[in-house]
């Protein structure tokens, strides 16, 4: 079987992709871990990988909680992993303190894991509104209406509150500080699923009054997949990141280094390496946020000079995820011989990939970190495209 | 095929084919057997026969599957074609298929099918009321099988076996195929659950489906149609947005406007009853909406 990418000298738009491509000079670097799968357990000593001094994970977590604004971190099997860490803690949180329930309040605009990884731990999930068609905002204010609504119904506080940092949809950042100050009043514990953002833009944990962080290393910070990080604080971290207390009846065997809210010792190998790796160079990148949204914001007000294509989500928009309605590709569709499939393949065969195949009537994608030749390259074969 | 389907419902057993009169022969058994008993055999090992009347040894399948006519009282069902030999195995180039499942898994698959509709006796279950009401009205049955299934046939107490023709098996399969390669959704989510009937009647009513509300034209005008939901989810209210690139558009009441960087939205929330539409049949929208329209394109457009 032939296994080959045919894209290696396309220009990638794709919106998952962008964040976490990885430097050529980290690319160069990683030849010499790739071949052994265990990569990281040559000198481990205590049995679990992210303690291990050499390759330094241990630091490099240290570093990661610190450059979040949290206390503790640890790599997770994505940022899907680092979610259902933090769902299980509060699952076990609820059943053990009596003013919390197993409901917790997720936004309108989560990504499916979020749902998934509640649905995993038997937790049951509300949602405030959002606003709906063009921009899908959501008010923090109903947040505090959905605490409260819980509180009459249960007589409980929610366990949690989970925010999605920026959506996976149309790429809104979301009012964390003010969720965060409401939850921060009521005492809820608060998740921030910073999956499309952390590595991208500055974030601080404590500023934003929130409990958990979760990443995805893959998607915002420039690393192999899969690897994720969970971060917390010291208040969350004893329950979050507890060592496993088992001992097999017969055998007497015990676990004690494990976390078994990661699986006991979490992904290590090329992704965690390709992480830490890349670290210094997200760390500088987040300072030039502004900059890169600056270029961003005026690609879309480029596109929006081809007939009917519109922008859905915030204006200005804070973040590199793009959500355009694309009535005229639509149109062009339906007398194309490829239909719906024809948008990303007149896109590949002009040496540019990452629109979901089949779309004509929305497309999401990504310009982020690319060049302003790049740039200008995606908006001209837009512009080609809508002659068609 | 027989995989999606096995793994959709998940089947323990396999998938059995039954071809009547297949044009060429094959393996026989070892001994003869109950046919009930063969059938499982293959569901259980994927084995593969096929019989003449020489390899059955039960009282009543020689008959319900068209071996031989009954000399005195009629048995229903029954092939009344003559039938010289019967293969048992491969779903591929049969007639119809045999499914062992559990209650659960009937009901799921009665959904698929659009429902199975049956009369069971506890008589002849696989031979009668699964294959030969099958294949002679060409729809799918169950049974609830019989006493011969279960003593010498090996169904296990809690089993259902329903007969399908090829055909709706490919159908069956092919359904199944389009749900969970795109999860109801081309992209893996689905992020509406609007009704089919409401897609369906602003489709007739000119809008196509977007993510989660419609778009179209009217007029040459870009319209949008969001539906609103109230805290509990219940849809009362439709938005009307008419999206105008630029600035300095003078709403007429009841729209007003809204700038979105480089766009200007007419917008207006409605009662959905107050307009007298039925969103499920399409009911007066495209009258209604045009008049919406015209309503707000009665005001200044800047731009």
């Amino acid at each position: 079987m032939e296994v080959k990418n045919p894209y290696t000298h396309h220009i990638i738009i794709n919106a998952l992709m962008r964040g976490g491509i990885l430097p050529d000079e980290v690319c160069q670097n990683l030849s010499e871990w790739v071949k052994v799968g265990y990569n990281t357990c040559f000198d481990c000593l205590e049995g679990r990988s992210s303690l291990c001094h050499k390759p330094p994970v241990k630091k490099h977590l240290e570093n990661i909680a610190s450059f979040f604004g949290g206390d503790a971190a640890e790599h997770t099997f994505g940022c899907r992993g680092a979610q259902f860490a933090v769902m299980r803690t509060v699952a076990e949180f609820v059943i053990e303190n009596e003013d919390y329930c197993p409901t917790i309040i997720i936004d309108p605009n989560s990504h499916y894991s979020t749902n998934i990884a509640a649905e995993m731990c038997g937790l049951v999930t509300i949602e405030p509104p959002h606003s709906g068609y063009p921009e899908y905002l959501y008010d923090p204010q109903d947040f505090q209406k959905k605490i409260n609504e819980v509180k009459e119904r249960e007589g409980k506080l929610p366990g949690l509150v989970v925010v999605t940092h920026a959506d996976p949809y149309y790429g809104n950042i979301a009012p964390v500080e003010e969720i965060g100050r409401i939850c921060e009043g009521y005492e809820v514990p608060m998740l921030v699923n910073a999956a499309y953002t952390g590595g991208l833009l500055p974030i601080d944990m404590r500023q934003m009054k929130v409990d958990f962080l979760t990443l995805s290393a893959h998607k915002s910070m420039m690393s192999v997949a899969p690897l994720g990080y969970v971060v917390t604080n010291h208040k969350w971290s004893k329950l979050l990141f507890a060592t496993s207390e088992a001992k097999p009846a017969w055998s007497g065997r015990r676990f004690g280094k494990k976390i078994p809210n990661i699986f006991g010792c979490s992904i290590g190998g090329l992704p965690l390496i390709s992480s830490m790796l890349s670290f210094d160079r997200v760390k500088e990148r987040v300072k030039h946020w502004s900059e890169e949204m600056a270029k961003i914001n005026k690609f879309i007000d480029d596109l929006e000079e081809i007939e009917g294509i519109m922008l859905l989500g915030q204006r200005p928009h804070q973040h590199h995820l793009l959500h355009f309605e694309t009535p005229k590709f639509w149109e062009i569709s339906q007398h194309h011989r490829k239909k719906g499939f024809f948008l990303a393949e007149e896109m590949i065969k002009r040496g540019i990939v990452g629109l979901h195949r089949g779309m004509a009537k929305h497309i999401k994608f990504s310009v982020y970190g690319l060049s302003p030749e790049e740039i200008n390259k995606v908006k001209e074969a837009f512009y080609e495209i809508g002659k068609i | 095929m027989s995989d999606t389907v096995r793994a959709y419902l998940g089947m323990k057993d396999k998938v059995v084919g039954i071809k009547i009169n297949p044009a060429e022969d094959g393996l026989h058994p070892k001994e003869p057997a109950w046919f009930c008993q063969l059938v499982k055999e293959a569901a259980v090992k994927g084995v593969e026969y096929v019989i003449d009347v020489t390899d059955l040894a039960c009282p009543n399948a020689d008959i319900t599957l068209g071996f031989r006519q009954p000399k005195y009282v009629e048995i229903e069902p029954r092939i009344k074609e003559e039938v010289e030999r019967v293969r048992i195995g491969k779903s591929e180039e049969s007639d119809l298929v045999l499914l062992c499942l559990n209650a659960e898994q009937v009901m799921t698959l009665s959904i698929f099918l659009g429902g199975i509709t049956s009369s069971c006796k506890g008589e002849m279950g696989v031979c009668g009321e699964a294959v030969a009401a099958t294949y002679n009205q060409q729809k799918p049955h169950f049974t609830f099988l019989c006493n011969g299934a279960r003593l010498m046939g090996g169904f296990k107490k809690n089993e259902i076996l329903v007969a399908i023709p090829l055909p709706g098996f490919e159908q069956l399969n092919q359904r199944i195929e389009n749900l969970t390669k795109t999860g109801g959704a081309l992209c893996g989510c689905q992020v509406s659950d609007i009704p089919k009937e409401v897609v369906k009647a602003f489709s007739e009513a000119g809008f196509e489906k977007g993510a989660d509300y419609f778009f179209g034209k009217i007029d040459e005008q870009q319209v949008r149609i969001y539906l609103n939901k109230d805290d509990t989810g219940r849809i009362r209210q439709i938005t009307l947005y008419l999206p105008i690139k630029g600035e300095g558009v003078v709403p007429n009441p009841p729209f007003q406007a809204k700038v979105r960087g480089n766009w200007t939205d007419l917008y207006a929330v409605f009662d959905i009853d107050a307009l007298g539409i039925s969103l499920y049949t399409g009911k007066n929208m495209d009258t209604v909406f045009k008049a919406l329209v015209n309503k707000a394109k009665g005001g200044k457009y800047g731009g």
